[in-house]
Order: structure tokens, then C-alpha cells, then sequence
């Protein structure tokens, strides 16, 4: 029976062949730009070096510190991490990570702009770098606060040609460090992994830093597991209640939680009070988006399809007066269309490829290697196989509906 | 003739149903992408209100600012002053502030204000006293900033959008700035001292040639009596032509006075570059899809209309018979598409203009005017262009085969 509905299907797909290129170009179009969007969600999120640990990974990134009048919701700052955060249960480890900042360095005259970001010594064991030269700096360095540094292939490349570059010492925005390794080139999608060179948090001159509550640093908690999530979260929890403010301080109250990577996206989208439902709220927005982006391919195809089926009226006439009930016939022409749409989704993971090697060669996002993995074949062919429900069961009902008669004169409701 | 064409697509309206609504999302989508780029044409060519060639931008990072105590403030700020002072006297250099409201960034102070009943996002610009000379800004009317401010009164300037605002029929300078009734910002509070107006400026476009001016006040800061967060960006104007060596001469200087800040420097030229890059990006792409959408539309629409003429054949063939011309029948065809297009296009044209209405959409009059026209004309000509195939096929129909069609 299966078989046999394949064959019609794929007999009508080759007979009217300018419909079928209409119904293809639509969906494999939707699907390449959903695709795509897979691609580098999942580009993102995967637990590839450097971020290896991201499945278990918790970051306090985000806080609101309020008191009578104000509010200022922002990143935690060193002193909030470094005297709350620490050793908290199930926490395997725990690294303080600053934001990035442009500093420019003038190798032989030439201006070059890169990222520069302050990082504890845990840092290198949370994240795992590809090591070309030398090594990381060590807790020790950061703690005595040594003016070292590790820096990108391309850093590299700009400030001492092909030469070794380990033991040199590099110039950046009027300061010196000395480089002490070379890490292969990072892309920005990777975040807090992401920088063209790191140096201690020791070596900031200015010791302020060390009490402030809130102001640009983060906190990566790499976890024993996932199974430990909650009770890191609880006990974070609790050690908020224990936050004592500054007696000048017109704050009085912090909140925030410990999130899982794309919690953090989702609240910071919303740059809200850091509730644990902007994640619900976020993925409802995007699935609304989806959604909306495959209503007009929807709709155009519903409207082919209803094209279609007028044409072979008087086949639905035949199977209808030898017995086939309305529910044969939807399955039927669902079938029919989730086929179809199968195909333009092969079609699609093919463009959606062709899209992410342009992209790649691009240089748009430097350092990015997208690709069409499983995880996103797999959304695809789901994506495929709900756009042709979606679209295939209005025109199967209003067809099922034809009366066997009627439909064997060739009329149509 | 007209109402007739009406009648026939009401009376298939159920087979048309869907089509309508195709075309219907897809003017909407229409009007989106014209939205963003009449409003992106009619901006770009207006004055941008200051003269960016020739600017560099230094960023100061000392450190956070906020968590320190009064005095360790007016150390910071004091040397904010000296590191002005000092890179002002290098030579090539012509002029040099700090302030806020840098052009070309993301990052801006403002307030609301509450002019005659309407609320006005107002950018509050602050900075010291050469960012006339600096940015070269254009006095309308009244005189840039004295030597110094002081006194009971702070001496202001105010763009002309700003200006008139505030007073529709007069002058402004002279004038007071009425006291801010609605107060969201904290930097503000009410023992401050009343801000005169002493000049008026060109409207400030510093968000980009891409985005229209905002209203901005342009106050004078003076280091030792600053309140709030202090500008992080010191703008040079440069000598043109000056060499690139003097990037690194003017780094290294502000590091002598504070050794442990650091200091980036930006050409507002490339500050240009990049904003108008960022912002061109995400355009560009959703003008892409949504082109890719209209353009799976139209041969929709084309398959579409291709079946209903094979499925017309006999109704047709009874006008033909009946003496109606090949023109008659495809004007008859054309006429049907554009009477079911004008359905979806106005209901479209009325969902569109509620944005403006509901305040959804804060583009002038103009933008709105000029995307609704635009769309409307590619909407027509695309729906012509997709009906053109199938209406020849309808000409060819002969009298004769289509009576006895079955």
C-alpha cells in the first residue's frame, strides 16, 4: 500500500513538472534559511574545542542589584565571584573571566586593532585551546599578577612574521606582556572563549575592581554534571541572601541565577530582571518567528496543491467508487506531499551547504567553520516532513470532501 | 465594467480565498522592506550636522567609575582634563574634547521630555569646551559656549529640532529650558541650576547617515563639578593629512599622564565604516529572504492562474463564441487579478498604516508615504507581470475545442 502510494506520488511529481518546480523552489528555500539558522545555533553550541565543557557548563553573567530607587542590571562584578561564588557543591571548577576590550598595538608602525581579555588561571583548564606555541599562564601568574600574555596564530602572525613568537615581548594600547603561548585562531560565535589575546586579571593596576560587587566580569562554572545544575543554583541562592553592601551603597538587594548558555542569550535578549522564564519566553518567540517565516511558503503551496488535485478529480472519482474511505485518501495526498516536500528538503541540505561554504569563505564571521552536521539533517528532514503536514492537509481534506460522482464528471466542490 | 470584475471574484471567492491572502503577506512584506529603505534614502541625503573627516576618537578606559568614592571621582576626572590638555597641544593637533553622544556609536545618554503634552527622547550631549570646533558643529543662531560656564544659570545649546520643538514661533536663545516634569534619568535633579539657551545648532545626525537626527542639548562639562557618568571618549580634530606616526604619538602621550588606563584610537572614518556595515547587514538579508519569498509567490501565482484558465476553458470559449476579442479576454483575466489584488493590497494598506497609528512605527509622515507608493507600484506590476503567461494561454483558447471540452 506504502509502496504503492510512493509510486503515484512520485509519478505525479514528474508529470506536471513546472508545479513541481514551484512546490521544490518553495520549500527548499524555506528550508535552506531554517537550515542555515540550525547550522549556526548549532555551530555555537557545540561541544567542540575550545568550548568542550559547554554541556555543563553554568555562567553568572547576568545580575540585577537593586535598592530604594535604582536598579542597575549588568554583568557581576570580580568581588561578587570572587568571595560568593567559590567552591560551590557539584562544581568541578570555577574560572573568572573578564569582557573584552579594543586595544591597538603598532608592530613596525602598522596600527592593529585586537580584543584583549583579562582571565584567572582556571580559565585554561575550563576551556581547551589548541596550543601551537609555549603554554597558558598559571593560577600563580594571575595571583602575583605577571604582565603575560597568550594570543591568537594571527596575533601571531601580525606582530612577529613567522618567527616564534613565545618569549617576545608584545605592545598593546602602552602596556607590555610577555607572550607565553600561541593558541590556533578563535572565532567570535564562541564567546567568552573568543579574544585575540588574553592576559591575567592580576595584571589590571587599578585594585577597585576586586570589591565591586557588579561591572564586566563573568563566572564559568563547569559542573560535575548536569544532574548538579540544581543544587548549584540553590546554593548560589543562598549565598545571595548573604551579600553584605557596602554601608554607602544606595543597593541593597542582588538577584540572578546561574545559567546554562543559552539561558543567557535568552536573558540577555530580553536585558531584563533575570527570571528563569525568559528562556520559555524566548523559544516561544522564536518558534512564533518560524512559524511566521513558513506561513507565506505554506500558504503557496496549499494553493499549488489545491491547483494540483483539480487536475486528478476524476482519479480521486475512481478510488472513491471503489471504496476508498476520506481517511485513505487524506493519507494519501499527505503522503504525497510530505514526499515532495522530503525531496526539497534534499534539495535544500545541498543549498543550505553551498550557503555555509560561501559564508565560510566569506570571512563574514572570521574563523567560522559551519557545516551541515547531523544534528542538522536531522532538524532539516523534521522540518520537511512538518511543512508537509502542514501543507498537505487542507488541500487532502477539501479533496476527500468530492463527491465520487461529481468527481467522476470531472466537477470540483 | 469595473463592478463586474468585483462580482466575478466574489463569486469565486473561496477558490480565491487563499491567493488573496498570499498576496496580502506578500505586500505587507513589501512594505517592509520599503519601510526600511525609503527611510534609509530619504535620510541619507540630509546634513549630518557635524564634519567627520579628519576626527579621531580616543577611548579612555580607566577602570570602573562608578564604585569609587567622591574624591577618587575628581582624581579620575581631573585627569580626563590633563590627558585633554596635554594631546590638545601636540602639534598637527587642532582641537580636542571629551564627550558623549560620539557619532557614529550605539552608545548614547538621553532623557525624556515632556514638550507641550508630547514626550521627546532628547540626547543629552556632553562635553567640554572645543567639541563646537572639534565636530564643527554649524551655530544657526547665538554663540557657541564662553570660556567657562559658571554662574546661577548653565549656559546650553540645542539643535534646531530641539529648538523648535520647544519654541514653535520665537527664538530660542536666551530662552529657558522649562523644568523637566517627567523625570527618568537619575543624573538629573531638581537643585541643579536652570539651563539657558545660547545657541542653536544644526539638527545632530550622530547615530548614522542611515538614521534620522535626534534631538539634542549640548551641555558644557567642567571636570570639577561634573556629575554622573563621566564621556569615555576623547575626539581629536586633526591637521589633514596628518601622518598615521601621529596615532601613536598622541597614545603614548595620553599614557604618560595615566599609565595604568588604556587608550584605543578610532578614525571616525572607519567608526563610519563599521556602524553603517552593522546596520546595513541585517537589512540586506532580510531583503534577500523576503525577496526569495515574493519572488516564490509570483510563480505560485503563476501556476495558479495557469490551472484556472485550463479549468475556464469552457467559460471562455463561450465568450469567445459569443465574439468577445483575444484583448477582451485577456483584459478580462487581467482584470479579475487586479480587482483580487486591490482586495488584498487595501486590507494590507490598512493594517500597514495602523503601525504609524498605534505608534509601532516612528518613521515622519514621509517614510510612510514614500514605502506605501513603492509598494503599491511593485505590487501592481509584479501581479501584471505574473498574469501576463497565463492570460496569453487564454487567448489561444479556440471557440470551437473548448465547447466540446470535457
Amino acid at each position: 500500500m506504502f509502496a504503492n502510494y510512493l509510486k503515484v506520488a512520485l509519478k505525479v511529481l514528474a508529470r506536471r513538472r513546472f508545479f513541481t518546480f514551484i512546490s521544490l523552489f518553495g520549500i527548499s528555500f524555506t528550508l535552506v534559511v531554517l537550515m542555515v539558522l540550525t547550522a549556526i545555533v548549532d555551530h555555537v553550541l557545540a561541544p567542540k574545542p575550545p568550548q568542550v565543557n559547554i554541556d555543563r557548563t553554568l555562567r553568572i553573567s547576568y545580575m540585577l542589584e537593586s535598592g530604594e530607587n535604582v536598579e542597575w542590571n549588568g554583568e557581576p562584578g570580580f568581588g561578587l565571584l570572587d568571595r560568593y561564588c567559590r567552591d560551590l557543591p557539584g562544581v568541578e571548577m570555577m574560572s573568572i573571566v573578564g569582557g573584552t576590550s579594543s586595544v591597538v598595538g603598532y608592530p613596525e608602525g602598522r596600527r592593529t586593532d585586537l580584543k584583549l581579555r583579562h582571565t584567572d588561571g582556571v580559565y585554561w583548564d575550563a576551556y581547551d585551546f589548541r596550543f601551537l606555541e609555549g603554554a597558558p599562564y598559571t593560577r600563580e601568574d594571575d595571583r602575583v599578577g605577571r604582565p603575560v600574555a597568550v594570543i591568537t596564530e594571527a596575533a601571531s602572525r601580525e606582530y612577529f612574521g613567522e618567527s616564534p613568537a613565545v618569549g617576545q615581548s608584545i605592545a598593546l594600547s602602552g602596556r607590555t606582556y610577555e607572550v607565553l603561548g600561541v593558541v590556533a585562531n578563535v572565532s567570535p560565535v564562541y564567546d567568552l572563549a573568543y579574544s585575540d589575546v588574553w592576559v591575567p586579571i592580576g595584571t589590571i593596576p587599578d585594585p577597585s575592581f576586586r570589591e565591586a560587587l557588579m561591572g564586566s566580569f563573568e563566572g564559568v562554572l563547569v559542573a560535575e554534571s548536569r544532574d548538579a545544575f540544581p543544587a548549584i543554583r540553590d546554593d548560589f541562592a543562598a549565598r545571595l541572601e548573604r551579600v553584605t553592601f557596602p554601608p554607602e551603597d544606595e543597593f541593597s538587594k542582588l538577584e540572578g541565577f546561574p545559567m546554562t548558555p543559552i539561558e543567557t542569550v535568552a536573558v540577555k535578549f530580553f536585558s531584563d530582571r533575570p527570571s528563569r522564564n525568559a528562556l520559555r519566553k524566548f523559544t516561544g518567540m522564536v518558534a512564533a518567528l518560524v512559524l511566521a517565516f513558513m506561513l507565506l511558503p505554506a500558504i503557496n503551496l496549499v494553493n499549488v496543491n489545491l491547483s494540483r488535485i483539480y487536475e486528478r478529480t476524476s482519479e480521486i472519482g475512481v478510488r472513491k467508487a471503489f471504496g476508498a474511505s476520506s481517511r485513505h485518501l487524506i493519507h494519501q495526498f499527505v503522503l504525497e506531499n510530505v514526499v515532495l516536500c522530503l525531496v526539497g528538503g534534499v534539495i535544500g541540505l545541498v543549498l543550505s551547504a553551498a550557503v555555509l561554504a560561501a559564508v565560510n569563505a566569506s570571512g563574514l564571521v572570521p574563523y567560522a567553520h559551519f557545516t551541515v552536521s547531523l544534528r542538522v539533517f536531522v532538524v532539516g528532514i523534521a522540518l520537511a516532513t512538518f511543512f508537509g503536514i502542514l501543507s498537505g492537509l487542507f488541500p487532502a481534506w477539501r479533496m476527500s470532501r468530492v463527491h465520487p460522482v461529481a468527481a467522476l464528471k470531472g466537477e470540483t466542490g | 465594467m469595473i463592478r463586474h470584475l468585483f462580482r466575478l471574484v466574489w463569486n469565486r471567492r473561496k477558490r480565491n480565498g487563499l491567493v488573496m491572502v498570499e498576496i496580502l503577506v506578500s505586500f505587507l512584506l513589501l512594505c517592509g522592506i520599503s519601510t526600511m529603505g525609503s527611510s534609509f534614502l530619504l535620510n541619507w541625503n540630509e546634513p549630518m550636522g557635524f564634519d567627520r573627516r579628519d576626527v579621531w576618537a580616543i577611548s579612555v578606559n580607566s577602570g570602573p567609575y562608578h564604585s569609587l568614592n567622591e574624591d577618587a571621582k575628581l582624581s579620575v576626572r581631573r585627569q580626563f582634563g590633563r590627558i585633554e590638555e596635554a594631546v590638545r597641544n601636540r602639534p598637527d593637533v587642532v582641537a580636542a574634547s571629551m564627550q558623549t553622544n560620539v557619532p557614529y556609536t550605539n552608545s548614547r545618554w538621553r532623557t525624556t521630555f515632556e514638550v507641550n503634552g508630547e514626550q521627546v527622547q532628547v540626547g543629552v550631549l556632553q562635553a567640554t569646551r572645543e567639541m563646537p570646533e572639534v565636530l564643527r558643529l554649524e551655530l544657526v543662531e547665538g554663540e557657541f559656549f564662553g570660556e567657562n560656564g559658571g554662574g546661577e544659570e548653565e549656559p546650553v545649546l540645542v539643535t534646531q529640532d530641539y529648538a523648535r520643538k520647544l519654541f514653535p514661533d520665537e527664538s530660542a536663545v536666551g530662552r529657558l529650558i522649562p523644568r523637566k516634569e517627567s523625570d527618568d534619568g537619575d543624573s538629573v535633579e531638581d537643585d541643579n541650576p536652570r539651563q539657558r539657551i545660547v545657541g542653536v545648532i544644526r539638527p545632530y545626525r550622530g547615530r548614522g547617515e542611515h538614521r534620522a537626527s535626534e534631538p539634542q542639548i549640548v551641555r558644557q562639562i567642567d571636570w570639577e563639578t561634573f556629575r554622573g557618568f563621566p564621556p569615555r571618549d576623547l575626539l581629536v580634530r586633526v591637521r589633514p593629512g596628518a601622518p598615521a606616526a601621529l596615532e601613536e604619538e598622541l597614545l603614548r602621550t595620553a599614557s604618560a599622564i595615566a599609565p595604568g588606563w588604556s587608550f584605543t584610537l578610532t578614525r571616525m572614518d572607519d567608526m563610519r565604516t563599521r556602524l553603517l556595515r552593522e546596520a546595513m547587514l541585517p537589512l540586506l538579508l532580510f531583503a534577500v529572504v523576503a525577496l526569495f519569498l515574493i519572488l516564490m509567490v509570483g510563480l505560485g501565482l503563476i501556476g495558479v492562474l495557469w490551472q484556472s484558465v485550463i479549468r475556464r476553458t469552457d467559460e471562455i470559449g463561450v465568450r469567445r463564441a459569443m465574439g468577445a476579442t483575444a484583448d477582451g479576454v485577456r483584459r478580462q483575466l487581467l482584470g479579475e487579478l487586479l480587482a483580487l489584488t486591490s482586495i488584498s493590497v487595501l486590507a494590507g494598506s490598512v493594517l500597514y498604516l495602523q503601525l504609524p497609528f498605534l505608534g509601532l512605527l516612528q518613521e515622519p509622515g514621509k517614510v510612510v508615504a514614500c514605502a506605501l507608493g513603492s509598494s503599491l507600484l511593485v505590487m501592481y506590476g509584479f501581479v501584471i507581470l505574473c498574469g501576463l503567461y497565463p492570460s496569453w494561454l487564454a487567448t489561444r483558447i479556440e471557440p470551437a475545442r473548448a465547447l466540446g471540452y470535457e
